[in-house]
């Protein structure tokens, strides 16, 4: 494997991890909201 | 079930992932799930609301990746779909697989937990619809696929109402056949001028089957009982005059663009212009209908549960 493709891989390993901790954040929020509406309603 | 397996050419990026959900298909989705829960009666918490709709749209994801996944082979030999990450080698048919029933079963839980069972049982019946009954089953086997496969399309509305009103009642039943007979004049109508490569790839689509002649009588008797069924909300008194007379209008234009369609025959070096034009009002129908929709909800506030 040359160094550039390590590159490559490496770069969309990185894309895929900050992706996949955005949706995760976006979770912990969604049920906060979630479990605000229902003690509220 | 296809066998060949693509290997991975380059390291899959999240934007892959992305491209397995259909988003351009997933547009639509948000929008007429978004509209069935606006017209209907009663009150969500906004909160719940969005997470209707997201678990719809996350739902309407999964089902994409599933279906991408079993028609990889399927897709390489068709120059629309040649693009997608399976057919490329970007990602492996696990990792879409995977992806696909996460998709899947996390939206459907969470529409259970947080807005109710009903519609997460009806949102998962719609994934297991479009992703078993049209993909796996019924696609490759009848030249019917398409008014199947619109079942699977007409599902948001119906989600929608129920996570507000967490029963199923004719109105929502209305919306999901509105779409439903919907589906297969829109559809036809590309199929007659797009030049597709369907038969190479082994699926029987109408117009290669039946023959040119039978689908266009096919797409103008969909658009007669369209045009009823999208007036029976109307009559059963479910929505109001707003909605009622956009909806004949609509619907009426709608019957009149496929009169020429249903009329001729395409010859060598033809246009299509009455195929194209009759395609691109039937996208601008189905927003036009169901923004009339909630108008009529908003602005009479009628809508009994009928």
């Amino acid at each position: 494997m040359t160094p550039e493709e390590q590159d490559a891989i490496k770069r969309a390993r990185k894309g895929r991890n900050l992706a996949l901790g955005l949706v995760l954040l976006g979770l912990v929020v969604l049920f906060y909201a979630i479990a605000w509406a229902k003690i509220a309603g | 079930m296809p066998t060949t397996v693509t290997s991975t050419t380059a390291p899959s990026e999240w934007r892959d992932y992305y491209a397995l959900t259909k988003p351009r298909v997933m547009s639509l989705v948000v929008f007429t799930g978004l509209c069935g829960l606006l017209a209907a009666p009663g009150h969500i918490n906004p909160v719940l609301g969005f997470t209707a709709v997201l678990c719809i749209a996350l739902g309407a994801g999964g089902a994409g990746a599933l279906n991408q996944w079993w028609e990889a082979d399927l897709d390489a030999r068709m120059k629309r779909t040649a693009k997608r990450p399976l057919p490329l080698g970007r990602m492996t048919r696990t990792s879409a697989r995977d992806f696909g029933v996460a998709l899947s079963v996390g939206s459907v839980l969470i529409m259970g937990l947080a807005v109710n069972w009903l519609s997460a049982i009806v949102l998962a019946v719609s994934i297991l619809y479009y992703a078993v009954v049209y993909t796996i089953w019924l696609k490759p086997r009848t030249p019917q696929n398409i008014v199947i496969g619109g079942g699977a399309g007409a599902f948001p509305p119906l989600i929608g109402w129920i996570a507000v009103t967490g029963h199923i009642t004719w109105m929502p039943v209305l919306l999901f056949l509105i779409i439903f007979m919907w589906t297969p004049p829109h559809f036809w109508a590309l199929a007659l001028f797009v030049q597709s490569d369907y038969a190479k790839a082994g699926i029987p689509m109408m117009p290669v089957v039946a023959g040119e002649k039978s689908t266009r009588r096919q797409i103008l008797a969909y658009a007669v009982i369209l045009l009823v069924v999208s007036l029976v909300p109307w009559w059963i008194g479910g929505t109001g005059a707003i909605y009622g007379v956009t909806a004949l209008a609509l619907s009426a234009a709608f019957v009149a663009l496929c009169l020429p369609v249903a009329s001729r025959l395409a010859g060598q070096g033809d246009t299509m212009k009455p195929e194209k034009r009759l395609f691109a009002y039937s996208v601008l129908y189905l927003f036009a209908l169901f923004a009339a929709l909630v108008v009529d909800r908003v602005v009479l506030g009628q809508g009994t549960s009928a």
